[in-house]
């Protein structure tokens, strides 16, 4: 497929380092733990359901689906 | 794009094509085990072959763990930089994992799929076409599956974090959303319709300072460019 655009907009290398160091700082402020780790505790989770088309939808595209 | 908020627009998703965004990817947190056994369970049991198209792909979290629990998993992502990263990783090379790279709205697949995935996924697909092309890929009795994860973050995160991310985060139209919330809104408008939900046990994954500033770099806002910080990119 041919190469997609990038129009989106990167940190500025100076503000990625500033806010790099923020983020340790903060970091190593709050974590309590004897070896420095920071603890995620998450579940996974599952939305399930049926996808619908529309009577009459206009964005159907021109696909051999 | 049909009608979207500003905050999923291509002008920020496409920084996902970024080396040094997919590098950052590994610092993120995986997926429960258990999900990928309750995932097997909502495949409808006449369902045949038991083939999954797994929709904004990244580097493979869902589908590298699926490949080897089915038939077949097509991994589709519109990054070309993703794709070759989930190649190299564990599982990546699996036999029944085939990886596709185009954009989930109009990419060649290979249909019926008894399951649609998209893991932290959705909210960067065009909706009202996505959606209805979901429903013609689908076996009967398919379902679409939004797969996430709910995190019980500790008070300084809530409270330190959210702030700096607000501050130097370069989608400036960010605002706060759920993909429960995309759904119900999609429901609304006749492009979708809920029929259930599951969670899994709650895990802890530890891991350094470091490590965690990383996959900052990873999220949408936060790309260090094309290459990042080691080619001054």
């Amino acid at each position: 497929m041919p190469a997609m655009a990038f129009p989106g907009d990167r940190m500025d290398p100076k503000l990625a380092a500033e806010a790099d160091a923020l983020l340790t700082e903060i970091a190593t402020r709050n974590v309590s733990s004897p070896d420095g780790l920071i603890t995620h505790r998450y579940a996974g989770t599952l939305l399930w359901g049926q996808p619908l088309e529309p009577a009459g939808n206009k964005n159907r595209p021109k696909l051999c689906d | 794009m049909s009608n979207q908020p500003k905050q999923f627009r291509f002008k920020y998703s496409s920084i996902f094509q970024d080396e040094s965004v997919v590098r950052a990817y590994r610092y993120r947190p995986r997926y429960p085990a258990e999900l990928f056994e309750l995932l097997t369970k909502l495949m409808p049991p006449t369902c045949s072959p038991r083939a999954v198209l797994d929709a904004g792909c990244g580097t493979g979290f869902v589908a590298r763990s699926l490949a080897p629990l089915l038939e077949r998993v097509d991994a589709v992502d519109f990054s070309a930089a993703a794709i070759r990263e989930g190649r190299r990783l564990p599982g990546g090379d699996h036999p029944q994992l085939r990886w596709i790279v185009g954009p989930i709205e109009s990419v060649a697949v290979d249909p019926p799929y008894c399951l649609i995935t998209a893991g932290a996924s959705m909210h960067w697909f065009d909706w009202e076409v996505a959606f209805p092309r979901f429903a013609r890929l689908l076996a009967p009795g398919g379902l679409f599956v939004a797969v996430g994860m709910r995190h019980d973050r500790p008070g300084w995160m809530r409270e330190e974090l959210e702030p700096v991310l607000a501050r130097y985060s370069m989608n400036r139209d960010f605002a706060p959303y759920s993909a429960g919330a995309i759904l119900a809104d999609l429901e609304e408008r006749g492009f979708y319709r809920s029929l259930g939900s599951a969670q899994t046990d709650t895990i802890e994954w530890r891991q350094p300072i470091g490590e965690w500033v990383e996959s900052i770099h990873a999220r949408n806002g936060f790309s260090r460019g094309p290459d990042g910080p080691e080619t001054g990119g």
